[in-house]
């Protein structure tokens, strides 16, 4: 009610207030330099880094993830089981960093959303079916992605490090979560611009 | 990719992991001349550029061929960017083999009239995707390591073009630039340049100190290159010389 005096909402996914007269939660379990490296602009680090971190798919399980005094809980579909002997609080640690980004690039992975389409010669795209039944295209090399939210909150904005369908398709090279689709190297071609016309390039440029 | 700048300008050695570099300059600068420049001095390079250049690297006025023919791998020039796009989406079935440095030249012509940051981020992130195709293509040398295709571009900056709204964006694919701005010494009159245009080339990328060279032109187009005595060049030693073309440009 107080908030909505002054006019504030809490947002979907945001991170609870503590309660007054307790000490707010830590901010984080992941050291600084780690967090400086995400921020950079090599994304082949970022792979490195998830992939070091030893998380797992695990599609039967239901996994509770202590975070901060409290905990939230993944439901079945999505959930990821860490190795006890790794990196603590996998699932805390992204959704630290990417937000709730996070739970949503996980249920894409464990839908089998994300494709490495790759032709004779060897280039290779990715393919990410979004949430709303349409296709997205990644590049492999670094961070660029067809969706209106990659455009919006990373490019315009600058206040997302990257879209759901690009960490979704970080998680699943570290998973071993791809498909994969050969195709030939004019129809690699064609998937690659395939945003072209909807930018309005014919027109504009 | 600023590891080709760096040898275009005289400081040979080991750096920092290439990165994608952009040099950023304002018209006249020797934007074009410094790209031609890194082409000659590096290995196998392709050169793309919305239009042919009026004199070829070491031409003499009146000339156009011969000496171009010296850059290890050829020249395109795709005339829009939808033809630029289609080019780098469908380079790898038309060259013979991968170039180790891919430059492009003209990159504010390219994005003029575009609308939006995303046509800036799809060409960035196009033409870093192909180098890095091409660095997996290149295998490893006889020395066992694997060499790198470096990716430069140049844009003009003049700070009333359209394309330079997109710097921001340009600069999250480009981790490395290249400063060219008017030599302030020479500007002022502090230093004897004997007619030529003077400019400064200050090289900035991540993991390294900046860098810093003097470059002048004279009426002739020949380039010459100097590191600041003060800055942080490997080695500053005589300055190199090379007649290029496009230095107005």
């Amino acid at each position: 009610h107080v908030l909505s005096q002054h006019g504030l909402r809490h947002s979907r996914g945001a991170r609870p207030l503590p309660a007054c007269g307790q000490p707010p939660p830590p901010r984080s379990h992941v050291p600084a330099r780690c967090a400086a490296q995400l921020r950079g602009r090599h994304p082949t680090r970022l792979a490195t880094l998830i992939s070091q971190h030893t998380v797992r798919p695990c599609r039967e399980v239901q996994l509770s993830v202590e975070e901060d005094g409290g905990h939230f809980a993944c439901s079945s579909r999505g959930a990821f089981e860490r190795d006890k002997k790794g990196f603590p609080g996998d699932l805390a640690w992204l959704k630290f960093v990417f937000g709730s980004s996070a739970v949503a690039a996980l249920d894409l992975v464990d839908q089998h959303s994300v494709t490495r389409i790759v032709s004779p010669s060897g280039r290779a795209v990715y393919q990410v079916l979004g949430s709303s039944g349409k296709l997205y295209t990644c590049y492999a090399s670094c961070h660029f992605c067809t969706c209106p939210a990659f455009a919006f909150s990373v490019l315009r904005k600058n206040n997302s490090l990257m879209c759901k369908h690009i960490l979704a398709m970080y998680l699943s090279q570290a998973t071993g979560a791809c498909q994969e689709l050969s195709v030939s190297d004019q129809q690699l071609a064609s998937i690659l611009l395939a945003e072209e016309e909807e930018e309005g390039l014919g027109t504009m440029c | 990719m600023s590891e080709a700048l760096q040898r275009a300008l005289g400081a040979a050695g080991p750096g920092p992991t290439p990165t994608p570099a952009l040099v950023l300059g304002p018209a006249g600068s020797g934007r074009s001349a410094l790209l031609f420049r890194a082409a000659l001095a590096g290995p196998r390079a392709l050169f793309l550029a919305p239009r042919a250049l009026q004199r070829l690297p070491g031409a003499r006025r009146g000339e156009s061929g011969p000496r171009g023919l010296q850059v290890r791998g050829g020249f395109l020039y795709p005339p829009s960017l939808r033809e630029l796009l289609r080019l780098l989406a469908s380079l790898p079935q038309s060259l013979p083999g991968p170039p180790a440095l891919l430059l492009l030249d003209g990159l504010e012509q390219y994005l003029a009239g575009c609308p939006g940051p995303q046509v800036a981020a799809r060409l960035s992130a196009l033409l870093v995707d192909t180098a890095s195709y091409f660095t997996g293509r290149l295998g490893t040398d006889r020395q066992g390591s694997a060499p790198c295709c470096q990716l430069v571009a140049s844009m003009q900056v003049s700070g009333e073009t359209e394309a330079e709204d997109h710097l921001c964006v340009l600069q999250r694919y480009f981790p490395a630039q290249c400063c060219l701005c008017p030599d302030p010494a020479a500007a002022l009159g502090q230093e004897d340049c004997g007619g030529d245009r003077m400019f400064r080339a200050r090289l900035s990328q991540p993991g390294a100190a900046d860098q810093e060279w003097k470059l002048g032109f004279g009426l002739d187009g020949e380039m010459r290159v100097s590191p600041v005595p003060w800055g942080c060049a490997e080695d500053p030693g005589a300055a190199d010389t090379d007649r290029t073309a496009g230095a107005g440009k």
